[in-house]
């Protein structure tokens, strides 16, 4: 396939808007970033209302790869973000910026499962703790949209190495996996570095 | 790869590895030594990485004004909300 062979296909004027992706996905993105927003709030509730047990359970969790997966999800950001330059401007292989951010994505998995295994293995369960069932809870919800958007980043590449490039879909598809990325950047530091007690 | 890391994005990349470096220092008993003052600074530093990345991987300066408002608007409400809780709770 040559850059000549590919057309990208763009809506009519009329309908085209200032909205990177299909308006309809800003809602749902928006209504997952609220929901988030109130999980977050609950973290900061549980250190304030338990300091100790907050202190305790954290930690139990290993900082390195909670720093590590926040590295992976970053790299995979930048490369869905260069992907999406690489389509608009019809130049380079967006095709491999995707498999990088796919290769990202299931790094992620593989990391955060390992993790679980290990906190698991210690004995440490959801229902350990209030820490640890929020914990789960929500690292598990996250997980869930890593898995996902692996799903659309998939979907994504298929688009891109066929003829008729979608942008608004590769556009779409990429905020989401941003979105997948932006949450992630806000629980680690809430989760596992963030110090309990009023000093 | 490289040119990747050399655009624009793969500054603004550099800088979320570095904040999330920071956050990993602050957080880990090195750097702020008062509770409250470090976690406002952790949640700081985070919101501050999610403007970044609406900014420069969604592009959403580019995108209508309602939407960079409701972005910014998000950002700093959740980072005001968070480190108020700290304080006022």
């Amino acid at each position: 396939m040559t850059a000549t062979s590919e057309r990208i296909v763009r809506e009519p004027a009329a309908e085209r808007s200032g909205i990177p992706g299909e308006p309809g996905l800003w809602l749902f993105l928006f209504a997952d970033l609220v929901v988030f927003a109130l999980m977050f709030g609950v973290i900061v509730h549980l250190r304030n209302d338990q300091p100790v047990l907050f202190a305790e359970s954290q930690s139990h969790l290993n900082e390195s790869l909670g720093v590590l997966n926040t590295v992976v999800l970053l790299t995979g950001s930048l490369f869905v973000a260069a992907a999406v330059r690489d389509v608009r401007a019809r130049v380079g292989r967006p095709d491999r910026l995707l498999l990088g951010a796919v290769a990202c994505g299931v790094l992620f998995v593989v990391v955060k499962s390992a993790e679980w295994a290990s906190t698991l293995a210690d004995g440490i369960t959801p229902s350990t703790n209030d820490f640890f069932g929020t914990y789960f809870m929500l690292t598990g919800i996250h997980l869930l949209h890593v898995m996902i958007g692996i799903g659309v980043l998939l979907v994504m590449l298929h688009n891109v190495r066929s003829r008729e490039r979608r942008l608004r879909l590769v556009e779409g598809g990429a905020c989401y996996w941003h979105l997948v990325d932006l949450l992630w950047v806000v629980l680690f530091p809430l989760l596992y570095l963030m110090p309990a007690g009023s000093g | 790869m490289r040119a990747v890391l050399n655009s624009s994005i793969g500054a603004w990349w550099m800088v979320l590895v570095a904040a999330t470096v920071l956050s990993w220092w602050v957080g880990t008993d090195h750097g702020v030594s008062e509770p409250r003052l470090a976690a406002s600074l952790l949640i700081a530093v985070a919101l501050a990485k999610v403007w970044v990345i609406g900014s420069h991987f969604m592009e959403l300066p580019s995108a209508d004004t309602w939407l960079q408002r409701a972005f910014q608007s998000y950002t700093v409400i959740v980072a005001v909300g968070l480190i108020g809780m700290l304080y006022a709770l």
